[in-house]
C-alpha cells in the first residue's frame, strides 16, 4: 500500500445469515476495500463458538501473503477451558506475522465473559510473544475483568474490543486507567460515546477501530467515528495510527496521511 | 431524499446529550440532508409519556415546514389503567418500545391498551430482543389487529431473521432500518420482504444517523428500491408530500 488506509483490528471471519460471502477471503477483502479500510485483523467465527482448533487452522489458510491489497491477518482464537490445545496452536502459529495476537471470547455455550482468574493461565503462557491479547468486552462486567486482566499482567497489552455494548459509560469509566489497556470503538453505535471516551480518557491514544465485522458493517462504525466531534488528528489516531503503533508496523515518524473522505457513495 | 420514522427528541439520561430543542433536530438533518423525521419523546420514554408526548408535540409544530418534522406518540403500557390514550392532536405513528423501557414481552397490560385502542395509525415496534418479534406477532393475532400497518425496528442478527419471519407471515408488517448493523443485512431484508416493506429509521442520536444513512446507500439496492426505503415509503405511510426537487 502506498498510502496507509483505515485499519480494522477487529473482525471476523465466517459468514451470517445476510453476508454469506464473509467465508471468502476475496469477498471480505472487496468489501474492506470499498469502505476503505487496507488492513484488517479477523478472527474465525467457528473458533469463537465452536472449535478453536479447527477455526483457527481454517482462518491461517485465509490470511494470505500480506500482497494482496487488503492485509488480512489473524488473531488465534483461545478458550481459556483449552489451555493446553491452545499452547500446542500458539506455538504454531504466533511466531508467523500473519496473527497478531491471541483474542479470548464470553463462553460459547453460557455467554459468559471472560474472567480474568481463567484466563490467566492461557495469558501466562502467551506473554512470550510479545504480541496483544484481544478480549471480548460486550458488557461492562465483562469490561471489569479485562481491566483486572490487563492490571495482573501489565507486561502485556490488551484490546477490550466492543467497548461494553451498551454500558459503554461505565466501561469506559473503569478502563481509564492501565496503560497497557487499549479500547476498540465497536458495540454501540452511539457516536457520544466517542467523545465520552475522549474527554473520560484525555485523549484518544488507547482508542482503535475495529468494527466486529460481519455482525457489524465497518462502514456502520466508520459513520458513527465520522458523527463524533473529535478532530481529524484525533480521527486519523483511531482509524490507523494507534494501531500501527500499538502492533509496531511503523514508527510514529512514518506515519502518512490517508484519504479521510466520509463513507458512503 | 431521507425520511427518517424514528429520531429521538430531548435530553438522553444520564449524560443529558441529544436533541435539547427542535433546532437541534432540524440542524441533524440539515447536515445529513435529511428531508424529514418522525419524533419520539425521550421524556415519554423515561418518565412521562403524556407530558413528554405532548411536548414532542408541541416542539414538532413550532417547526417551518422544512425539513417535515412530524411527531410520534410513545405508549407505554407500564402506566396503562383502562383508560385509551390520547394523543396529542398532529401525532401520526406510535412507538412501543419494550427493550428500551424495561418490560418483557408477553406483557398483559401491552394486550389490554392495544385492545382499548383504536387501530387507526402506524405502530413502531422495538423488536430488538430475540423472542419479541414472536410475540408481537402473537399478540397482533389475539386481538385481531387489522389496522395500520406496523412495524419492527431496533433488529441485527438473529432478531432480525426472527423480525423477517414475522412480516412475511403478515402483510401489514414491516422492518425499519433501525438496527440492521450487519454487513448484508438491509439487502437481505429488501430481498425477502420487498424494498416496499422497509423503511427508513435510525434512532439517532442514540444510534447514529449516519451509520444508517451509510449502511442504506451501499445495500446495493437499485435507485427505486433505494428511494422507497429512504423516503417514499415513509411519506406514503404518514402522508407526506414528496419533496421538490431544486
Amino acid at each position: 500500500m502506498n498510502t496507509p488506509s483505515f485499519i480494522d483490528v477487529h473482525c471476523g471471519f465466517g459468514s451470517t445469515v445476510a453476508a454469506r460471502q464473509w467465508n471468502s477471503p476475496d469477498a471480505i477483502r472487496e468489501a474492506l476495500l470499498q469502505r476503505g479500510i487496507g488492513m484488517a485483523f479477523a478472527s474465525s467465527l467457528s473458533a469463537r463458538i465452536y472449535d478453536p482448533i479447527e477455526g483457527n487452522d481454517e482462518l491461517a489458510a485465509m490470511v494470505g501473503t500480506g500482497d494482496e491489497e487488503v492485509d488480512l491477518r489473524g488473531w488465534l482464537v483461545v478458550h481459556p477451558s483449552r489451555a493446553e490445545d491452545g499452547h500446542v496452536q500458539m506455538r504454531k502459529y504466533l511466531l508467523s506475522p500473519r496473527f497478531v495476537g491471541v483474542a479470548l471470547y464470553p463462553d460459547p455455550l453460557t455467554g459468559l465473559p471472560i474472567l480474568a482468574r481463567n484466563a490467566a493461565e492461557a495469558v501466562t503462557s502467551f506473554r512470550r510473544y510479545s504480541k496483544p491479547v484481544l478480549v471480548h468486552a460486550p458488557t461492562a462486567s465483562a469490561m471489569y475483568e479485562v481491566v483486572r486482566l490487563s492490571q495482573d499482567f501489565n507486561g502485556v497489552k490488551f484490546i477490550a474490543s466492543g467497548m461494553g455494548g451498551e454500558e459503554w459509560r461505565e466501561a469506559i469509566q473503569m478502563s481509564t486507567k492501565p496503560l497497557n489497556l487499549y479500547l476498540d470503538i465497536s458495540g454501540s453505535l452511539c457516536p457520544d460515546k466517542i467523545d465520552y471516551a475522549l474527554s473520560e480518557m484525555g485523549g484518544v491514544r488507547k482508542l482503535l477501530f475495529a468494527s466486529g465485522a460481519p455482525m457489524t458493517d465497518p462502514a456502520a462504525v466508520l459513520a458513527m467515528l465520522f458523527e463524533s466531534q473529535v478532530s481529524e488528528e484525533d480521527r486519523s489516531k483511531i482509524l490507523y495510527g494507534n494501531a500501527q503503533r500499538l502492533f509496531g508496523f511503523v514508527t510514529q515518524e512514518d506515519e502518512e496521511a490517508p484519504d479521510l473522505a466520509p463513507m458512503g457513495g | 431524499m431521507p425520511f427518517d420514522l424514528m429520531i429521538r427528541f430531548g435530553p438522553v439520561p444520564p449524560r443529558g446529550a441529544g436533541h435539547q430543542d427542535i433546532e437541534s433536530v432540524r440542524r441533524a438533518l440539515a447536515k445529513y440532508r435529511v428531508y424529514g423525521a418522525a419524533l419520539a419523546s425521550n421524556r415519554a420514554i423515561q418518565y412521562d409519556p403524556i407530558s413528554g408526548n405532548t411536548q414532542t408535540a408541541d416542539a414538532a409544530r413550532q417547526s417551518p415546514s422544512m425539513p417535515v418534522i412530524v411527531p410520534g406518540a410513545v405508549l407505554d403500557p407500564r402506566i396503562f389503567v383502562g383508560v385509551p390514550p390520547k394523543p396529542p392532536e398532529g401525532t401520526r405513528l406510535y412507538y412501543i418500545l419494550p427493550a428500551t423501557q424495561g418490560y418483557v414481552l408477553p406483557y398483559a397490560p401491552l394486550r389490554s391498551l392495544l385492545k382499548s385502542m383504536p387501530h387507526n395509525l402506524p405502530l413502531y415496534f422495538e423488536a430488538r430482543r430475540e423472542g419479541d418479534a414472536t410475540q408481537i406477532c402473537m399478540i397482533l393475532r389475539d386481538i385481531g389487529y387489522s389496522g395500520a400497518p406496523v412495524f419492527l425496528g431496533g433488529c441485527t442478527g438473529s432478531a432480525l431473521n426472527e423480525a423477517i419471519s414475522v412480516a412475511k407471515s403478515f402483510d401489514f408488517v414491516g422492518l425499519t432500518t433501525q438496527g440492521m448493523r450487519g454487513v448484508g443485512e438491509i439487502q437481505h431484508a429488501v430481498q425477502v420482504v420487498g424494498a416496499n416493506r422497509v423503511l427508513f429509521a435510525s434512532g439517532s442520536p442514540v444510534e447514529s444517523l449516519s451509520a444508517t444513512m451509510s449502511l442504506v446507500k451501499l445495500a446495493g439496492l437499485s435507485p427505486e428500491e433505494r428511494a422507497a426505503v429512504f423516503g417514499a415509503n415513509a411519506r406514503r405511510l404518514l402522508g407526506i408530500a414528496a419533496p421538490v426537487s431544486s
